[in-house]
């Protein structure tokens, strides 16, 4: 069971860092000049990723990290970018 | 040699673990306990934004606006970093409102932390300084406006002093002079001042460190080190805040009001920044018309010497919020008071208010919180009293 649990945890934090990765490298792209809201988004996403990362990671298991603060940041980062690709 | 020898090498010499980077207790991994760290963040965020506004903004009535217009329209994210500037610092006023009100009602104040509380306030005031220089220099028809208004009150306190304060904050006289005045404050002296009591702080909580819980001391304290369990801790919540603070910024994007003149002026109804807009309230209510506007000036500033000194005053060793009724329900009526007004003002602008609706606001707020405060707290000690195991004490003795 503990296996299973610390298998979705690395899988969690393997999705983060990944998104981690695309966005900044999105980010190295953008036209500063005319799309500013898309890059604060998009920055404010990647912000909130690395603190679920460090959130999710840094629990001793994963059965102590709050399930809701995570659902919380993923509507939190799904309204971003929503806002953010409707720009 | 790698990178533990070298920090180890730097460690001896510098002892960071010792002091500012020791572990800490583990009951401080609590986000109220970082109310006053995160104030620094957005410090910093103020910081960085502000030096590359710099880059572009001329401290000149003639430039201010256009420049500030020119960053927001034509500077690659000049939008983005304006606004951000703009709602750190409304992070600040609230963060600083919101430490100073947990640390009131958990009573951190007290021996031996009563100069912490100090630096502190003194905090708070260099914060709301802040607001009120940095206001003025976008220089628009909203900011010179509410300026003008706060220079004014100078005018209510005795002439000589009044003279020395304006000449200090105003300058000689003059638009130029006014605005150059404000931004050296702005961006020279308010920054020095702010680091300094940010020092003078963190020297004091390498001495005392974190207050323990207000509800008792905690048996079984693990000490938890900095690396990497706080930093991290840190990490991820000024990670959440910026990123909040960001989000906030795109949706609610700066918009420039016009470029101040004399006849745009003369159609606008000035109104001070929310943060200020409790005094604004204050000031309306039509007894405090006139040169009787001293009196909640005098009052205002009464207020905030006895903030100051609130360590001073209550020197009960009592933490518990529970066993102070009579200091955490007047934090409680302040609080609301605060936010009652400047709600009440922000929809009332310019317009004066009846003494009489004054005081059925101010007093109704005061009387009704004083009667629940005094419901929960009976409420509560009639509970203990017929808990078992109150009645089992009672037996037994």
């Amino acid at each position: 069971m503990r296996l299973v649990e610390e298998g979705i945890r690395g899988l969690i934090s393997a999705a983060l860092v990944s998104y981690l990765v695309v966005v900044a490298i999105y980010l190295w792209f953008i036209d500063l000049l005319t799309k500013q809201q898309e890059f604060g988004l998009f920055l404010a996403t990647e912000l909130l990723a690395f603190g679920m990362l460090l959130y999710v990671s840094t629990k001793p298991s994963y059965r102590q990290v709050n399930k809701s603060w995570l659902l919380a940041g993923c509507i939190f980062t799904a309204f971003c970018l929503t806002v953010a690709l409707l720009q | 040699m790698g990178i533990r020898s070298i920090v180890e090498w730097f460690d001896t010499r510098i002892g960071l673990t010792e002091t500012v980077l020791r572990p800490g207790p583990d009951y401080s991994l609590n986000l109220f306990y970082w109310l006053g760290a995160l104030m620094v963040v957005a410090f910093i965020v103020q910081g960085i934004t502000g030096l590359l506004m710099l880059l572009y903004y001329v401290p000149t009535v003639d430039q201010a606006y256009a420049s500030t217009l020119f960053i927001i329209e034509h500077v690659p994210l000049g939008r983005l970093i304006e606004t951000i500037h703009l709602y750190s610092a409304y992070a600040m006023v609230l963060l600083a409102f919101a430490h100073l009100m947990r640390g009131y009602l958990a009573s951190v104040q007290k021996k031996p932390r009563e100069m912490m509380w100090v630096a502190g306030v003194l905090m708070g005031i260099a914060v709301l300084a802040f607001g009120l220089t940095g206001y003025l220099l976008p220089w628009t028809v909203v900011s010179k406006s509410a300026t003008d208004v706060t220079i004014g009150m100078l005018g209510f306190l005795p002439a000589y002093l009044a003279a020395v304060l304006r000449f200090l904050i105003a300058g000689a006289g003059s638009d130029a002079a006014e605005l150059s005045r404000f931004f050296d404050l702005h961006v020279v002296v308010l920054p020095a001042v702010l680091v300094a009591l940010i020092a003078w702080k963190m020297y004091m909580f390498e001495i005392h460190g974190a207050a323990q819980p207000s509800t008792g001391a905690k048996r079984n304290v693990r000490n938890i080190p900095w690396f990497p369990d706080i930093l991290l801790f840190f990490s991820m919540i000024s990670a959440v805040f910026l990123s909040v603070m960001l989000t906030v910024s795109v949706l609610f994007p700066l918009t420039l009001p016009a470029q101040f003149s004399p006849e745009a002026a003369a159609a606008y109804v000035p109104q001070p920044e929310w943060y200020f807009l409790w005094i604004y309230q204050i000031l309306k209510f039509s007894a405090f018309e006139g040169t009787w506007a001293v009196i909640p000036l005098a009052g205002i500033t009464l207020a905030f010497v006895i903030v100051l000194l609130i360590p001073f005053i209550d020197k009960r060793t009592e933490r518990n919020p529970v066993r102070r009724p009579l200091y955490v329900t007047l934090g409680v009526i302040i609080m609301v008071e605060l936010m009652a007004l400047a709600v009440w003002g922000y929809f009332t602008p310019g317009r004066v208010i009846p003494d009489s609706q004054g005081a059925v606001v101010v007093g109704g707020i005061a009387v009704s919180i004083s009667i629940m405060s005094w419901i929960a707290y009976s409420a509560r000690r009639i509970l203990r009293s017929n808990s078992p195991r109150q009645r089992s004490r009672g037996v037994s003795s």
